[in-house]
């Protein structure tokens, strides 16, 4: 019953809920348009592409300061990313249900080392997230809940690696329909909406002549 | 008729020396190569040249090789590829599992349970230990951010590491009989997953940990005197210590040498397709169950120490402690620190910690 | 009911790997698996013997005692059996069993173990006798069909020989008694009659007299 309810209703639910929930909220920001600036301009429009790429590297100042969490984020997210698209069981999962097609798989132990990538780059953030008088003070409730589902989510995934147990799976498909429905509605937002508010920060402050 | 007892023996002095000489005596004969048996005349013996084969049958292969180059037999051959292939009998096999049935599962049974119960029963009759009520109103920095959550990391994941190993072990056991084998087939499969993906998580932890701590726990003067006063646990004062005291620091290097065991023999087990035999493979479970328990107790007491001691969880959650409690248990590191000027007021902590607004401070100063 | 057990006579054996062959094939054995294997010790010396050993289907069995998820059990066959679905492939079973009959495909290059295999002397699983469930996990089930395990079937000099425990001893007693009577005849030692002699000269005296 449980098990039939997580595998199809609920799935197609959270699934639609996401695409919907998120897509309307990406469109009322973008939307809500620019702000217009009474400044003169200095420079020619077109500082946002290259603030989009900048910000993936720490400013120079905080290199040193941000070294561990720069590192843990880089594993984490890079290893989330190899994970959610490319494990086998993902993409036999998702070319069924979601795409049709399929497109090629990491091999397991390059998994394997995603999923370590991951898992180890979560908890040390989640954890400095509490631990760090700063970011624990600019952290909301919801910061700490999305991060510690993630954790819940890759770890149920983590049990269920070796693909022998359909309770197993069934769990890791039901924190994973939880976490699509809380998404749209947490920071976690931030997955999809980086670009723009990269490009924003950019363009503003480029017309502004100001270099960051 | 009175019955009379014998005189009581006693053996003397000399006799001792007695003793002891014919005891060595026996010992250098016992070494003494057996004359050799003359091969002229026929022996009425006759060897069954099955036994010797027979007897090879039950050797392992590294013996089987060696005895085979010095032309005793011939090679043991299979052409079936693989580890091992070739051992015909593993009989450490027996050996490993009355380890693990008649010692490991009851022994580790017995001695993390004695050790729980008795600190639950220390924790219930002493309490929280107050070294010094004193509230001085001072704070001292002692854990920055990355230690405490590389703490608190290393920690997660030994405990998890704990409790999915455990699992397996005593699973059969306890855990079948409750919920059944299919549903503890489902839990076990996970415990072994979990526990080989956090495993190497294990050993990064463990090396983070070694490069951020090292040189503060290399032994330094007074140590002994601690040790020896076990930490003022036999009354008077605490002794001095610098900013770990001995008993950190042996649970430091303990950790980081049996740490560093348990991950190199997990590692032999997690990795089957090394070319690893049997007998490595039963040899480093052998390591990893025994360093396994050993840690497992002695972190039962270092978790109990750090709930009952009042004080030393503030380090480890906010990385200040009180002035009094530095002083109490790291007199030396609160005079130096103090010396130093790094002393501060609980409201300079408190800004630190964002209530800025809550104690007054100027929002321009507070950073918001 | 009977106590299901294989015998392998060192004397008979001539290392062809029939049993072997015979064994992957019915029972379309995973990848990298053999279930049955042929060692030869003093292999080209003289004294040369070959044995098959595969699962001995023990009846105090060490694998089933070391088990954490207790997968395994035995038939009123005597047969030792496991359950693929519950087993949890920690390969304990395998550092336990001396005969190296527990196996496990390794998937992918992390070489982490899938479940494990192992002999079942034909006797499939705990699914539906002769159900494609049964077949896909464990491979064929010749008891249930009144058959003896294949590679003892194809054995053809006969020295691999799998049944009941009281008949194959029977056989056996049978070919010790004859081969002594044999060796006596061609007057050569007692003891030699079940063992060729150590490499001490031409062996002819026991090569004749020993079959
Ligand atoms: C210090 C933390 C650790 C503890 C407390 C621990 C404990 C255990 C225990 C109790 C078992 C079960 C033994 C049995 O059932 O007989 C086990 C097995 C095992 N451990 Fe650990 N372990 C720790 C760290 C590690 C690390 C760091 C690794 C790998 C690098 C590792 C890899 C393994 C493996 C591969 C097994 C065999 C279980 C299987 O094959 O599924 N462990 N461990
Ligand atoms: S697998 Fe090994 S231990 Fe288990 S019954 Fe077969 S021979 Fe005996
Ligand atoms: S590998 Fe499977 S059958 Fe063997 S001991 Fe482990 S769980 Fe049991």
């Amino acid at each position: 019953m449980i098990a039939q309810l997580i595998d199809g209703p609920l799935w197609l639910f959270s699934a639609w809920f996401f695409l919907v929930v998120a897509l309307w909220r990406l469109l009322v920001i973008l939307f809500k348009g620019r702000p217009k600036s009474l400044a003169k301009p200095r420079n020619a429009p077109g500082g946002a592409l290259a603030t989009i790429f900048r910000r993936f590297l720490p400013y120079p100042e905080f290199r040193k300061v941000s070294r561990v969490r720069f590192w843990a984020g880089y594993a984490f997210h890079v290893g989330l990313l190899a994970l959610l698209f490319f494990a086998a069981p993902h993409v036999e999962f998702l070319s069924q249900r979601v795409t049709g097609f399929s497109w090629p798989a990491l091999p397991h132990w390059a998994f394997e080392v995603a999923a370590e990538l991951a898992l180890g780059g979560l908890l040390f953030l989640a954890l400095f997230r509490l631990m760090d008088p700063v970011t624990r003070f600019i952290s909301s409730t919801g910061d700490h809940l999305a991060s510690w589902l993630v954790f819940l989510v890759m770890l149920t995934g983590c049990f269920a690696l070796w693909r022998s147990h359909e309770s197993l799976r069934l769990l890791h498909l039901f924190l994973a329909e939880l976490l699509l429905i809380y998404f749209p509605f947490s920071s976690l937002m931030h997955a999809l909406t980086f670009p723009f508010s990269r490009g924003f920060t950019g363009a503003v402050y480029h017309r502004k002549g100001v270099n960051i | 008729m009175s019955f009379r007892p014998p005189p009581c023996r006693r053996v003397t002095r000399s006799g001792w020396i007695c003793w002891v000489l014919l005891a060595g005596l026996a010992l250098l004969v016992a070494d003494l190569p057996a004359a050799a048996p003359s091969h002229d005349k026929p022996s009425a013996k006759v060897d069954d040249p099955g036994t010797d084969l027979w007897r090879f049958v039950r050797r392992r292969a590294p013996e089987l090789r060696s005895l085979a180059e010095k032309g005793a037999i011939g090679p043991v051959t299979t052409q079936v590829k693989g580890v091992d292939t070739s051992v015909l009998i593993n009989d450490k096999g027996q050996e490993w599992r009355l380890y693990r049935h008649r010692m490991l599962i009851p022994i580790s049974a017995i001695v993390l349970g004695t050790v729980a119960v008795l600190l639950l029963l220390l924790y219930l009759a002493v309490g929280r230990r107050v070294p010094d009520p004193r509230e001085t109103g001072k704070r001292l920095l002692r854990f920055v951010a990355y230690e405490r959550t590389l703490h608190w990391f290393m920690a997660a994941i030994f405990l998890f590491l704990g409790v999915t190993g455990l699992t397996i072990l005593y699973g059969r056991p306890l855990l079948i009989p409750l919920v059944g084998k299919e549903s503890f087939s489902a839990m076990a499969s996970a415990s072994k997953e979990g526990h080989n993906l956090f495993g190497p998580l294990f050993l990064v932890s463990l090396l983070l940990f070694l490069q951020r701590f090292w040189r503060r726990n290399l032994y330094s003067r007074g140590d002994l005197r601690w040790l020896i006063r076990l930490g003022g646990l036999l009354g008077g004062d605490s002794p001095p210590a610098g900013f770990f005291n001995m008993g950190e620091k042996m649970l430091f290097w303990l950790l980081i040498a049996v740490g560093l065991l348990i991950c190199a023999s997990g590692l032999v087990l997690l990795f089957p397709n090394f070319g690893q035999g049997r007998l490595l493979m039963e040899g480093a479970h052998l390591i990893h169950t025994l360093g396994a328990v050993l840690l497992l107790a002695t972190i039962m007491a270092h978790i109990y120490m750090g709930i009952a001691t009042k004080g030393a969880m503030d380090g480890m959650k906010g990385g200040y402690v009180e002035y009094s409690w530095a002083r109490h248990h790291h007199r030396e590191w609160a005079d130096e620190e103090e010396k130093k000027g790094r002393v501060l007021s609980e409201e300079e902590v408190r800004r630190r910690f964002g209530e800025a607004r809550k104690i007054g401070v100027p929002e321009r100063e507070a950073g918001t | 009911m009977a106590r299901m057990k294989f015998y392998c006579d060192a004397a008979r054996c001539i290392e062809c790997n029939g049993c072997v062959t015979a064994c992957k094939n019915e029972n379309e054995v995973p990848w990298g698996i053999n279930r049955r294997r042929v060692v030869t010790i003093k292999d080209g010396v003289h004294g040369e013997r070959s044995l098959s050993v595969a699962c001995m289907h023990c009846s105090d069995a060490p694998c089933a005692a070391v088990c954490p998820v207790d997968c395994f059990y035995t038939t009123d066959d005597g047969v030792v059996l496991h359950d693929k679905d519950i087993c949890i492939g920690c390969g304990y079973c395998f550092y336990a069993c001396p005969f190296g009959a527990p196996q496990f495909p390794q998937d992918g290059a992390f070489g982490t173990r899938g479940k494990m295999d192992k002999c079942t002397f034909c006797a499939g699983g705990p699914e539906p006798d002769g159900s494609a469930e049964e077949y896909r996990k464990y491979g064929s089930n010749r008891l249930a069909e009144g058959k003896l395990p294949l590679c003892a079937e194809m054995c053809a000099t006969k020295a691999l020989l799998a049944g009941d425990a009281g008949v194959i001893s029977d056989i056996y007693r049978k070919r010790v008694v004859n081969r002594a009577a044999a060796s006596l005849e061609w007057g050569a030692r007692l003891q030699r009659a079940n063992f060729r002699a150590p490499d001490s000269g031409t062996g002819t005296e026991t090569r004749k007299g020993h079959r």
